[in-house]
């Protein structure tokens, strides 16, 4: 590893600044846990880190207008340990703790996992699936835009290489609806998925018509990305067993895994159809214990 | 070079290091802490866990500049006046160490999953040592050495490390 530099900054206008000063090489740091590692096989080597997980403005969980903001330093450990978050978006807290191991999840951060943009990422879906808006600062000032949308391709994403992602906000009106994360891996731990499905559905009480609906799929393609048709035929129809199969044959589909060292094309669309059915049978049935 | 502080195992100790060393390297490197062990240097397998602050973190991962003002804790710092912390006894006592390079993780992050919940079944446990890989115990006498480990910390002989 050759020499880098490093820099903690204490606010998010120390982050541009830096950012702006360093040049386009750069490379903020929060967790690490992928940066690190990026570096270490050779895939970068920037001339500085800039450290951001001291900046007040990124971290935490608290409710805000409209929603829930979450910090986009805050650790996955504490996503899946937050009351807040475990009670109205429990598929986020079932997401992160799905990321690696105690001690990946002790660091890695949510912001991260995003940023870093990798088909893989487990938290992509849920936020996905969560209608997750995403809060971002550049030199032109703040700019807010849906997570659908922010992945650009494969270890890609739509921020400049001077803005900041300050955090997510989760919207009030998906708190408490059913939700579930599916992730199919080789072990049960520590490992990469497969494949990934996360559902988030309002459904009427008594008759279970679904009132709104979200698929997301996590490695069924170049970027994390909501299952449209999938979702177009849940909305408005009856949740049940039948449906659900039928929705995971649609999503399956529509997904465009590809063959790679951990799975082949055809095996991540059959378990795409397995997990797509599951994750819609799971917050069915969360929505029917809420009732009860 | 950057001079920083790290707080390990109750010592504060003035280094001079490069901004991109990591924990790992400096405590075995610079502080002749070889006790953290280095596996896959890739966050794969828990040898080098140590605690921050209480909490259980891969080295291997984590910059040594990040550790500044923090509570460290190694495998050479849970030992008291010379008497095991119980984990350690219990891993003695079970039989739960075989080659030994999974060890000094398994125990410290035995340690602060017995902080965070003091009586774990084996399920949580299992759960617990995911992110630890051990390629001799089969992880049998491991789980067994934690869950005597928590009787004893129920019974009072007490892990007083958070």
């Amino acid at each position: 590893m050759v020499r880098i530099e490093y820099v903690e900054a204490a606010s998010s206008d120390e982050v541009l600044a830096a950012l702006s000063q360093w040049g386009p090489d750069a490379r903020l740091i929060a967790g690490g846990t992928d940066v690190l590692m990026d570096i270490r096989r050779g895939k970068y080597t920037p001339p500085v880190l800039i450290g951001i997980t001291e900046i007040p403005e990124l971290q935490g969980i608290r409710p805000t207008e409209g929603g829930l903001w979450i910090g986009a330093v805050t650790t996955h450990h504490a996503v899946t340990m937050s009351p807040l978050v475990l009670e109205r978006y429990p598929v986020l807290a079932s997401a992160s703790g799905k990321v690696g191991s105690h001690q990946i999840r002790n660091v890695a951060t949510i912001g991260g996992n995003i940023c870093n943009a990798v088909p893989c990422a487990d938290t992509a879906p849920a936020l996905l699936a969560l209608d997750a808006q995403a809060h971002v600062l550049g030199p032109e000032g703040k700019r807010v835009l849906p997570l659908d949308g922010f992945f650009a391709g494969p270890g890609r994403s739509v921020l400049a290489r001077n803005e900041l992602l300050l955090g997510f906000v989760l919207p009030d009106r998906l708190a408490g609806a059913g939700g579930s994360y599916h992730k199919h891996s080789w072990r049960e731990a520590l490992d990469i998925q497969m494949c990934g499905a996360a559902v988030v559905l309002t459904a009427d009480p008594g008759d279970c018509r679904c009132l709104e609906a979200r698929i997301a799929l996590g490695t069924a393609g170049p970027v994390p990305r909501r299952a449209d048709a999938a979702e177009a035929a849940l909305k408005g129809a009856v949740v049940n067993e039948e449906l659900a199969s039928e929705l995971g044959r649609i999503a399956a589909a529509e997904a465009r895994p590809r063959t790679s060292a951990r799975a082949t094309e055809e095996y991540r669309r059959e378990m795409i159809e397995v997990l797509v059915k599951r994750a819609i049978l799971d917050a069915l049935a969360h929505i029917k214990g809420a009732r009860s | 070079m950057k001079e920083i502080t790290l707080n390990v195992n109750g010592e504060n100790h003035r280094l001079e290091i490069e901004p991109h060393w990591t924990l790992l390297y400096v405590l075995r490197e610079k502080l002749d802490l070889v006790g953290t062990k280095e596996g896959c240097n890739a966050g794969d397998c828990g040898a080098c866990t140590v605690l921050i602050d209480g909490k259980a973190i891969n080295s291997c991962l984590f910059l040594a500049v990040r550790s500044e003002g923090r509570r460290i804790v190694t495998i050479e710092g849970l030992a008291q006046n010379g008497k095991l912390h119980p984990v350690q006894q219990a891993f003695v006592d079970v039989g739960a160490v075989q080659c030994g390079f999974c060890t000094p993780g398994m125990v410290l992050r035995a340690v602060s999953l017995l902080a965070e919940n003091p009586q774990p079944d084996a399920t949580e446990i299992r759960q617990a040592i995911s992110g630890n890989l051990c390629r001799c115990t089969g992880y049998v006498k491991i789980v067994q050495a934690i869950e005597l480990a928590a009787q004893d910390v129920t019974t009072g002989s007490g892990v007083s490390d958070e």
